[in-house]
Protein backbone atom coordinates (compact mmCIF):
# COMPACT_ATOMS: atom_id res chain seq x y z
CA UNK A 1 0.00 0.00 0.00
CA UNK A 2 1.29 3.48 -0.89
CA UNK A 3 2.08 5.61 2.13
CA UNK A 4 2.18 9.39 2.23
CA UNK A 5 5.71 10.52 2.99
CA UNK A 6 6.11 13.01 5.83
CA UNK A 7 5.53 16.52 4.54
CA UNK A 8 6.98 18.46 7.43
CA UNK A 9 9.90 18.18 9.79
CA UNK A 10 7.53 17.64 12.67
CA UNK A 11 5.80 14.74 10.92
CA UNK A 12 9.13 13.17 10.12
CA UNK A 13 10.33 13.57 13.70
CA UNK A 14 7.21 11.88 15.00
CA UNK A 15 7.64 8.97 12.62
CA UNK A 16 11.31 8.62 13.52
CA UNK A 17 10.57 8.80 17.23
CA UNK A 18 8.23 5.83 16.81
CA UNK A 19 10.77 4.18 14.45
CA UNK A 20 13.33 4.11 17.23
CA UNK A 21 10.84 2.61 19.68
CA UNK A 22 10.05 -0.15 17.20
CA UNK A 23 13.72 -0.63 16.38
CA UNK A 24 14.47 -1.53 19.98
CA UNK A 25 12.05 -4.44 19.68
CA UNK A 26 13.67 -5.68 16.48
CA UNK A 27 17.24 -5.76 17.76
CA UNK A 28 18.27 -8.32 20.32
CA UNK A 29 20.42 -7.28 23.31
CA UNK A 30 23.73 -8.49 21.77
CA UNK A 31 22.98 -6.45 18.62
CA UNK A 32 22.17 -3.40 20.73
CA UNK A 33 25.38 -3.87 22.68
CA UNK A 34 27.42 -4.08 19.47
CA UNK A 35 25.82 -0.88 18.17
CA UNK A 36 26.34 0.88 21.50
CA UNK A 37 30.00 -0.15 21.51
CA UNK A 38 30.49 1.48 18.11
CA UNK A 39 28.26 4.55 18.17
CA UNK A 40 27.21 6.84 20.97
CA UNK A 41 25.09 9.05 18.72
CA UNK A 42 24.00 8.79 15.10
CA UNK A 43 22.73 12.08 13.72
CA UNK A 44 20.29 11.93 10.79
CA UNK A 45 20.01 15.13 8.80
CA UNK A 46 17.13 15.79 6.39
CA UNK A 47 17.99 19.03 4.67
CA UNK A 48 14.83 19.24 2.56
CA UNK A 49 12.74 19.48 5.73
CA UNK A 50 15.42 21.34 7.68
CA UNK A 51 15.30 18.66 10.34
CA UNK A 52 17.83 16.60 12.23
CA UNK A 53 17.23 13.80 14.70
CA UNK A 54 19.54 11.66 16.81
CA UNK A 55 19.69 8.00 17.57
CA UNK A 56 21.40 7.68 20.91
CA UNK A 57 22.82 4.46 22.31
CA UNK A 58 22.01 4.02 25.94
CA UNK A 59 25.22 2.41 27.14
CA UNK A 60 23.62 0.80 30.18
CA UNK A 61 20.39 -0.41 28.56
CA UNK A 62 21.26 -1.65 26.12
CA UNK A 63 18.73 0.37 24.17
CA UNK A 64 18.42 3.06 21.56
CA UNK A 65 16.54 6.26 22.17
CA UNK A 66 15.34 9.12 20.02
CA UNK A 67 16.55 12.66 20.69
CA UNK A 68 15.76 15.80 18.69
CA UNK A 69 19.05 17.29 19.83
CA UNK A 70 22.11 16.25 21.81
CA UNK A 71 25.14 17.88 23.34
CA UNK A 72 28.52 17.32 21.76
CA UNK A 73 29.45 15.87 18.41
CA UNK A 74 27.71 12.81 16.97
CA UNK A 75 29.68 9.63 16.31
CA UNK A 76 28.30 9.46 12.78
CA UNK A 77 26.27 11.88 10.68
CA UNK A 78 24.00 10.65 7.91
CA UNK A 79 22.58 13.18 5.49
CA UNK A 80 19.84 12.65 2.92
CA UNK A 81 16.47 13.98 1.86
CA UNK A 82 13.30 12.71 3.50
CA UNK A 83 12.35 11.39 0.04
CA UNK A 84 15.49 9.26 -0.12
CA UNK A 85 14.66 7.77 3.27
CA UNK A 86 11.10 7.14 2.17
CA UNK A 87 12.24 5.63 -1.15
CA UNK A 88 14.69 3.33 0.65
CA UNK A 89 12.05 2.23 3.14
CA UNK A 90 9.56 1.34 0.42
CA UNK A 91 12.02 -0.31 -1.94
CA UNK A 92 12.16 2.41 -4.60
CA UNK A 93 15.88 2.73 -3.93
CA UNK A 94 18.33 1.38 -1.38
CA UNK A 95 20.75 3.04 0.98
CA UNK A 96 23.62 1.48 -0.99
CA UNK A 97 22.42 2.96 -4.27
CA UNK A 98 21.68 6.29 -2.62
CA UNK A 99 25.21 6.38 -1.22
CA UNK A 100 26.81 5.63 -4.55
CA UNK A 101 24.79 8.30 -6.33
CA UNK A 102 25.52 10.92 -3.68
CA UNK A 103 21.96 11.09 -2.36
CA UNK A 104 23.07 9.71 0.99
CA UNK A 105 26.15 11.08 2.67
CA UNK A 106 27.91 9.55 5.65
CA UNK A 107 30.42 11.41 7.79
CA UNK A 108 32.51 10.02 10.61
CA UNK A 109 31.84 6.33 10.06
CA UNK A 110 35.06 4.53 10.85
CA UNK A 111 35.54 1.83 8.18
CA UNK A 112 35.99 -0.83 10.81
CA UNK A 113 32.57 -0.08 12.28
CA UNK A 114 30.75 -0.66 8.99
CA UNK A 115 29.49 -4.12 9.98
CA UNK A 116 27.84 -2.78 13.11
CA UNK A 117 26.29 0.08 11.17
CA UNK A 118 25.06 -2.13 8.34
CA UNK A 119 23.39 -4.56 10.71
CA UNK A 120 21.13 -1.76 11.90
CA UNK A 121 19.88 -0.61 8.49
CA UNK A 122 17.30 -3.23 7.54
CA UNK A 123 15.64 -3.25 10.98
CA UNK A 124 15.66 0.54 10.90
CA UNK A 125 13.86 0.66 7.56
CA UNK A 126 11.36 -1.99 8.64
CA UNK A 127 10.64 0.05 11.77
CA UNK A 128 10.22 3.19 9.69
CA UNK A 129 7.65 1.46 7.47
CA UNK A 130 5.67 0.32 10.49
CA UNK A 131 5.86 3.75 12.07
CA UNK A 132 4.70 5.39 8.87
CA UNK A 133 1.79 2.97 8.50
CA UNK A 134 0.75 3.76 12.07
CA UNK A 135 0.98 7.48 11.37
CA UNK A 136 -1.13 7.13 8.26
CA UNK A 137 -3.65 4.96 10.09
CA UNK A 138 -3.29 1.97 7.78
CA UNK B 1 64.27 6.71 1.36
CA UNK B 2 65.22 5.65 -2.14
CA UNK B 3 65.82 2.77 -4.52
CA UNK B 4 66.60 -0.50 -2.75
CA UNK B 5 69.49 -2.21 -4.53
CA UNK B 6 69.35 -5.10 -2.06
CA UNK B 7 65.80 -6.19 -2.95
CA UNK B 8 66.23 -9.77 -4.22
CA UNK B 9 64.76 -10.35 -7.68
CA UNK B 10 64.56 -13.79 -9.29
CA UNK B 11 64.56 -14.56 -13.02
CA UNK B 12 64.45 -17.71 -15.14
CA UNK B 13 68.16 -18.35 -14.65
CA UNK B 14 67.60 -18.69 -10.88
CA UNK B 15 65.15 -21.58 -11.22
CA UNK B 16 65.47 -25.27 -12.10
CA UNK B 17 62.08 -26.37 -13.28
CA UNK B 18 63.19 -30.02 -13.35
CA UNK B 19 62.88 -30.24 -9.55
CA UNK B 20 59.14 -30.62 -10.15
CA UNK B 21 59.56 -33.57 -12.54
CA UNK B 22 57.80 -36.71 -11.35
CA UNK B 23 56.14 -34.85 -8.47
CA UNK B 24 52.42 -34.64 -7.85
CA UNK B 25 51.11 -31.08 -7.73
CA UNK B 26 47.68 -30.63 -6.20
CA UNK B 27 45.73 -27.49 -6.96
CA UNK B 28 43.00 -26.85 -4.40
CA UNK B 29 40.43 -24.59 -6.03
CA UNK B 30 39.94 -24.37 -9.79
CA UNK B 31 39.03 -20.69 -10.02
CA UNK B 32 40.71 -18.15 -12.31
CA UNK B 33 44.12 -18.52 -10.69
CA UNK B 34 43.88 -22.25 -10.00
CA UNK B 35 42.89 -22.98 -13.58
CA UNK B 36 45.67 -20.84 -15.07
CA UNK B 37 48.35 -22.36 -12.86
CA UNK B 38 47.11 -25.92 -13.42
CA UNK B 39 47.23 -25.48 -17.20
CA UNK B 40 50.63 -23.75 -17.06
CA UNK B 41 52.14 -26.44 -14.81
CA UNK B 42 50.82 -29.19 -17.05
CA UNK B 43 52.42 -27.54 -20.08
CA UNK B 44 55.69 -26.48 -18.44
CA UNK B 45 56.62 -29.39 -16.17
CA UNK B 46 56.83 -33.15 -16.09
CA UNK B 47 54.80 -33.17 -12.90
CA UNK B 48 51.43 -34.83 -12.46
CA UNK B 49 48.86 -32.08 -11.89
CA UNK B 50 45.67 -33.01 -10.06
CA UNK B 51 42.78 -30.95 -8.74
CA UNK B 52 41.22 -30.98 -5.29
CA UNK B 53 37.78 -29.46 -5.45
CA UNK B 54 34.34 -29.43 -3.93
CA UNK B 55 31.50 -30.46 -6.18
CA UNK B 56 30.75 -27.30 -8.11
CA UNK B 57 30.96 -25.80 -11.61
CA UNK B 58 34.71 -25.29 -11.40
CA UNK B 59 35.15 -28.99 -10.68
CA UNK B 60 33.21 -29.81 -13.86
CA UNK B 61 35.42 -27.43 -15.84
CA UNK B 62 38.59 -29.04 -14.48
CA UNK B 63 37.29 -32.45 -15.43
CA UNK B 64 36.39 -31.24 -18.91
CA UNK B 65 39.91 -29.85 -19.29
CA UNK B 66 41.35 -33.25 -18.57
CA UNK B 67 42.59 -33.03 -15.00
CA UNK B 68 42.17 -35.87 -12.51
CA UNK B 69 39.74 -34.61 -9.85
CA UNK B 70 39.56 -35.67 -6.22
CA UNK B 71 37.93 -34.48 -3.07
CA UNK B 72 40.25 -31.99 -1.42
CA UNK B 73 41.62 -34.22 1.34
CA UNK B 74 42.22 -37.07 -1.07
CA UNK B 75 44.09 -34.81 -3.50
CA UNK B 76 46.24 -33.29 -0.75
CA UNK B 77 47.20 -36.74 0.55
CA UNK B 78 48.79 -37.53 -2.82
CA UNK B 79 50.67 -34.25 -3.17
CA UNK B 80 54.33 -33.40 -3.08
CA UNK B 81 53.19 -29.81 -3.52
CA UNK B 82 49.77 -28.44 -2.60
CA UNK B 83 48.59 -25.04 -3.79
CA UNK B 84 45.80 -23.69 -1.60
CA UNK B 85 44.01 -21.38 -4.01
CA UNK B 86 40.58 -20.91 -2.48
CA UNK B 87 39.55 -17.35 -1.45
CA UNK B 88 41.27 -15.90 1.62
CA UNK B 89 38.09 -15.87 3.67
CA UNK B 90 37.45 -19.60 3.20
CA UNK B 91 41.07 -20.76 3.44
CA UNK B 92 41.13 -21.34 7.22
CA UNK B 93 38.05 -23.55 7.02
CA UNK B 94 39.41 -25.56 4.06
CA UNK B 95 42.83 -25.79 5.69
CA UNK B 96 41.49 -27.21 8.94
CA UNK B 97 38.70 -29.24 7.36
CA UNK B 98 40.54 -30.96 4.53
CA UNK B 99 44.16 -29.94 4.10
CA UNK B 100 46.17 -29.96 7.33
CA UNK B 101 45.57 -33.56 8.34
CA UNK B 102 46.34 -34.83 4.85
CA UNK B 103 49.61 -33.01 4.19
CA UNK B 104 52.44 -35.48 3.71
CA UNK B 105 55.57 -34.86 5.83
CA UNK B 106 58.25 -33.30 3.65
CA UNK B 107 55.77 -31.98 1.11
CA UNK B 108 55.21 -28.31 0.38
CA UNK B 109 52.17 -26.10 0.88
CA UNK B 110 51.92 -22.97 -1.24
CA UNK B 111 49.74 -19.89 -0.83
CA UNK B 112 49.09 -17.27 -3.49
CA UNK B 113 48.12 -14.66 -0.91
CA UNK B 114 49.89 -13.89 2.35
CA UNK B 115 46.74 -12.79 4.18
CA UNK B 116 46.04 -15.79 6.41
CA UNK B 117 49.72 -16.32 7.22
CA UNK B 118 50.28 -12.64 7.98
CA UNK B 119 47.44 -12.48 10.49
CA UNK B 120 48.00 -15.92 12.04
CA UNK B 121 44.63 -17.16 10.81
CA UNK B 122 46.36 -20.31 9.60
CA UNK B 123 49.08 -21.82 11.78
CA UNK B 124 52.07 -23.19 9.90
CA UNK B 125 51.78 -26.99 9.58
CA UNK B 126 54.75 -28.89 11.03
CA UNK B 127 57.23 -30.78 8.86
CA UNK B 128 56.07 -29.11 5.66
CA UNK B 129 57.62 -26.36 3.53
CA UNK B 130 55.35 -23.31 3.46
CA UNK B 131 55.73 -21.11 0.41
CA UNK B 132 54.25 -17.90 -0.90
CA UNK B 133 53.93 -17.28 -4.63
CA UNK B 134 51.77 -14.20 -5.08
CA UNK B 135 51.23 -13.15 -8.71
CA UNK B 136 50.70 -9.44 -9.30
CA UNK B 137 48.37 -10.24 -12.16
CA UNK B 138 44.73 -11.17 -12.65
CA UNK B 139 44.23 -14.95 -12.48
CA UNK B 140 42.96 -15.68 -15.98
CA UNK B 141 45.46 -13.32 -17.63
CA UNK B 142 48.25 -15.50 -16.23
CA UNK B 143 47.24 -18.21 -18.69
CA UNK B 144 47.02 -15.75 -21.59
CA UNK B 145 50.49 -14.43 -20.83
CA UNK B 146 51.91 -17.93 -20.56
CA UNK B 147 50.48 -18.89 -23.94
CA UNK B 148 51.89 -15.66 -25.42
CA UNK B 149 55.27 -16.53 -23.84
CA UNK B 150 55.18 -13.38 -21.74
CA UNK B 151 55.81 -13.11 -18.03
CA UNK B 152 54.25 -11.35 -15.06
CA UNK B 153 55.58 -10.03 -11.79
CA UNK B 154 55.12 -11.85 -8.53
CA UNK B 155 56.20 -11.85 -4.90
CA UNK B 156 57.83 -14.95 -3.48
CA UNK B 157 58.87 -16.02 -0.02
CA UNK B 158 59.64 -19.11 1.99
CA UNK B 159 57.65 -18.90 5.21
CA UNK B 160 58.93 -22.22 6.54
CA UNK B 161 61.76 -24.36 5.18
CA UNK B 162 61.22 -27.78 6.72
CA UNK B 163 63.09 -29.76 4.07
CA UNK B 164 65.93 -27.45 3.14
CA UNK B 165 64.61 -27.52 -0.43
CA UNK B 166 61.91 -24.90 -0.11
CA UNK B 167 63.58 -22.24 -2.27
CA UNK B 168 64.32 -24.53 -5.27
CA UNK B 169 60.71 -25.74 -5.15
CA UNK B 170 59.33 -22.21 -4.92
CA UNK B 171 61.42 -20.84 -7.76
CA UNK B 172 60.52 -23.83 -9.95
CA UNK B 173 56.85 -23.06 -9.30
CA UNK B 174 57.34 -19.38 -10.17
CA UNK B 175 59.14 -20.39 -13.34
CA UNK B 176 56.59 -23.00 -14.38
CA UNK B 177 53.79 -20.49 -13.81
CA UNK B 178 55.52 -18.15 -16.24
CA UNK B 179 56.34 -15.41 -13.76
CA UNK B 180 60.12 -15.52 -13.99
CA UNK B 181 60.05 -14.45 -17.63
CA UNK B 182 59.33 -11.05 -16.08
CA UNK B 183 60.60 -11.50 -12.51
CA UNK B 184 59.75 -12.29 -8.89
CA UNK B 185 60.57 -10.10 -5.90
CA UNK B 186 61.31 -11.57 -2.49
CA UNK B 187 58.74 -10.19 -0.04
CA UNK B 188 57.36 -11.94 3.03
CA UNK B 189 53.73 -13.01 3.44
CA UNK B 190 53.23 -10.18 5.92
CA UNK B 191 54.67 -7.63 3.50
CA UNK B 192 52.59 -9.02 0.64
CA UNK B 193 49.39 -8.94 2.68
CA UNK B 194 50.08 -5.42 3.92
CA UNK B 195 50.81 -4.16 0.41
CA UNK B 196 47.80 -5.89 -1.09
CA UNK B 197 45.43 -4.47 1.53
CA UNK B 198 47.08 -1.06 1.35
CA UNK B 199 46.47 -0.86 -2.39
CA UNK B 200 42.85 -1.90 -1.89
CA UNK B 201 42.15 0.39 1.07
CA UNK B 202 44.38 3.42 0.57
CA UNK B 203 44.47 3.90 -3.18
CA UNK B 204 41.36 2.01 -4.32
CA UNK B 205 38.75 4.05 -2.40
CA UNK B 206 40.18 7.35 -3.67
CA UNK B 207 40.16 6.11 -7.26
CA UNK B 208 36.59 4.91 -6.91
CA UNK B 209 35.46 8.02 -5.07
CA UNK B 210 37.20 10.24 -7.65
CA UNK B 211 35.29 8.58 -10.49
CA UNK B 212 31.95 8.88 -8.68
CA UNK B 213 32.62 12.49 -7.68
CA UNK B 214 33.75 13.44 -11.20
CA UNK B 215 30.62 11.82 -12.60
CA UNK B 216 28.37 13.87 -10.30
CA UNK B 217 30.23 17.12 -10.93
CA UNK B 218 30.26 16.47 -14.67
CA UNK B 219 26.50 15.94 -14.65
CA UNK B 220 26.00 19.14 -12.65
CA UNK B 221 28.02 20.95 -15.33
CA UNK B 222 25.80 19.58 -18.08
CA UNK B 223 28.28 17.09 -19.53
CA UNK B 224 26.71 14.00 -21.10
CA UNK B 225 26.73 10.99 -18.76
CA UNK B 226 27.76 8.60 -21.53
CA UNK B 227 30.71 10.83 -22.39
CA UNK B 228 31.75 11.03 -18.74
CA UNK B 229 31.90 7.25 -18.40
CA UNK B 230 33.73 6.87 -21.70
CA UNK B 231 36.24 9.52 -20.69
CA UNK B 232 36.91 8.07 -17.26
CA UNK B 233 37.23 4.37 -18.06
CA UNK B 234 34.82 2.91 -20.57
CA UNK B 235 36.78 3.78 -23.71
CA UNK B 236 39.83 1.96 -22.35
CA UNK B 237 41.97 5.08 -22.73
CA UNK B 238 42.43 5.32 -18.97
CA UNK B 239 43.64 1.73 -18.74
CA UNK B 240 46.20 2.62 -21.43
CA UNK B 241 47.26 5.52 -19.21
CA UNK B 242 47.97 3.07 -16.40
CA UNK B 243 49.71 0.78 -18.88
CA UNK B 244 51.89 3.70 -19.92
CA UNK B 245 52.82 4.27 -16.26
CA UNK B 246 53.86 0.64 -16.08
CA UNK B 247 55.78 0.77 -19.36
CA UNK B 248 57.38 4.21 -19.18
CA UNK B 249 57.14 5.30 -15.54
CA UNK B 250 54.68 7.29 -13.44
CA UNK B 251 56.20 10.71 -14.21
CA UNK B 252 57.82 9.80 -17.53
CA UNK B 253 54.48 8.82 -19.05
CA UNK B 254 52.88 12.21 -18.43
CA UNK B 255 54.07 13.94 -21.60
CA UNK B 256 52.72 11.06 -23.70
CA UNK B 257 49.31 12.69 -23.25
CA UNK B 258 50.36 16.05 -24.68
CA UNK B 259 51.17 19.41 -23.09
CA UNK B 260 47.57 20.46 -22.44
CA UNK B 261 46.98 17.29 -20.42
CA UNK B 262 50.25 17.67 -18.53
CA UNK B 263 49.68 21.38 -17.81
CA UNK B 264 46.06 20.89 -16.72
CA UNK B 265 46.94 17.85 -14.63
CA UNK B 266 49.81 19.64 -12.92
CA UNK B 267 47.86 22.78 -12.04
CA UNK B 268 44.87 20.85 -10.73
CA UNK B 269 47.04 18.39 -8.79
CA UNK B 270 48.52 21.36 -6.98
CA UNK B 271 45.01 22.35 -5.86
CA UNK B 272 44.25 18.93 -4.36
CA UNK B 273 44.32 18.75 -0.56
CA UNK B 274 46.66 15.81 -0.19
CA UNK B 275 46.70 16.11 3.61
CA UNK B 276 43.07 14.94 3.83
CA UNK B 277 43.82 12.09 1.47
CA UNK B 278 46.92 11.08 3.39
CA UNK B 279 45.11 11.12 6.71
CA UNK B 280 42.61 8.49 5.54
CA UNK B 281 45.48 6.47 4.10
CA UNK B 282 47.35 6.64 7.41
CA UNK B 283 44.25 5.35 9.19
CA UNK B 284 43.97 2.53 6.68
CA UNK B 285 47.58 1.44 6.99
CA UNK B 286 47.42 1.66 10.79
CA UNK B 287 44.44 -0.71 10.84
CA UNK B 288 46.11 -3.02 8.34
CA UNK B 289 49.40 -3.23 10.19
CA UNK B 290 47.87 -3.53 13.65
CA UNK B 291 45.63 -6.38 12.51
CA UNK B 292 42.48 -4.39 13.33
CA UNK B 293 41.18 -4.76 9.78
CA UNK B 294 41.79 -8.52 9.79
CA UNK B 295 39.93 -8.79 13.12
CA UNK B 296 37.00 -6.81 11.72
CA UNK B 297 36.88 -8.91 8.56
CA UNK B 298 36.93 -12.05 10.68
CA UNK B 299 34.04 -10.70 12.77
CA UNK B 300 32.16 -9.88 9.54
CA UNK B 301 32.67 -13.45 8.29
CA UNK B 302 31.69 -15.03 11.60
CA UNK B 303 28.56 -12.86 11.84
CA UNK B 304 27.40 -14.10 8.43
CA UNK B 305 28.52 -11.13 6.29
CA UNK B 306 26.13 -8.44 7.65
CA UNK B 307 27.64 -5.79 5.37
CA UNK B 308 27.16 -7.86 2.24
CA UNK B 309 23.64 -6.58 1.51
CA UNK B 310 24.81 -2.97 1.61
CA UNK B 311 27.74 -3.80 -0.67
CA UNK B 312 25.42 -5.60 -3.08
CA UNK B 313 23.16 -2.56 -3.12
CA UNK B 314 26.08 -0.30 -3.92
CA UNK B 315 27.28 -2.49 -6.75
CA UNK B 316 23.94 -3.86 -7.91
CA UNK B 317 22.06 -3.32 -11.14
CA UNK B 318 19.75 -0.70 -9.70
CA UNK B 319 21.93 2.30 -10.41
CA UNK B 320 22.26 4.88 -13.11
CA UNK B 321 25.87 4.13 -14.01
CA UNK B 322 25.11 0.47 -14.71
CA UNK B 323 22.18 1.45 -16.91
CA UNK B 324 24.23 3.95 -18.91
CA UNK B 325 27.05 1.43 -19.29
CA UNK B 326 24.63 -1.22 -20.57
CA UNK B 327 23.10 1.19 -23.05
CA UNK B 328 26.50 2.29 -24.33
CA UNK B 329 27.78 -1.25 -24.60
CA UNK B 330 24.77 -2.15 -26.69
CA UNK B 331 24.98 0.90 -28.94
CA UNK B 332 28.74 0.74 -29.44
CA UNK B 333 29.00 -3.03 -29.51
CA UNK B 334 31.67 -2.85 -26.79
CA UNK B 335 31.08 -6.46 -25.75
CA UNK B 336 31.75 -7.68 -29.25
CA UNK B 337 35.48 -7.18 -28.79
Amino acid sequence: MTQSPPATGEELQNILRRTVELLNDKLDPPQLERIASAFQTVRWEFNDLDTAVHLVSDQTGPALRFAPSVEGNPSVTIGMSSKTLDDAAWGRTSFGTAFITGKLKVKGLHPLKMSKFASMLDPFLASYREAQEEANGS
Amino acid sequence: MGANDDLPVFREADADISVLAGKTITIVGYGHLGRSLALNFRDATKAKVIIGSRKDDSRDLAEKEGFPIFDIGEAVAQADLTLLLVPDETQPEVMEGSVRANLRPGSALLFASGYNLAYDLIALPQGVDVLLFAPRMVGDVIRDLFVAEKGFLSYVSVEQDATGNAWPTLLAVASAAGSLRRGALKLSAKQEANLDLFGEQALGPWLGAAILAAYQVGLEAGLPPEGLLLEMYLSGEMSKTFQAMSDSGFFRSVYLHGYAAAFGGMTRTMAVDRDVMMETMREAVKDIQSGAFAEELQAEIEAGYPSRAFLDEMLGDDNEINRIEDNLRRKLGLDEG
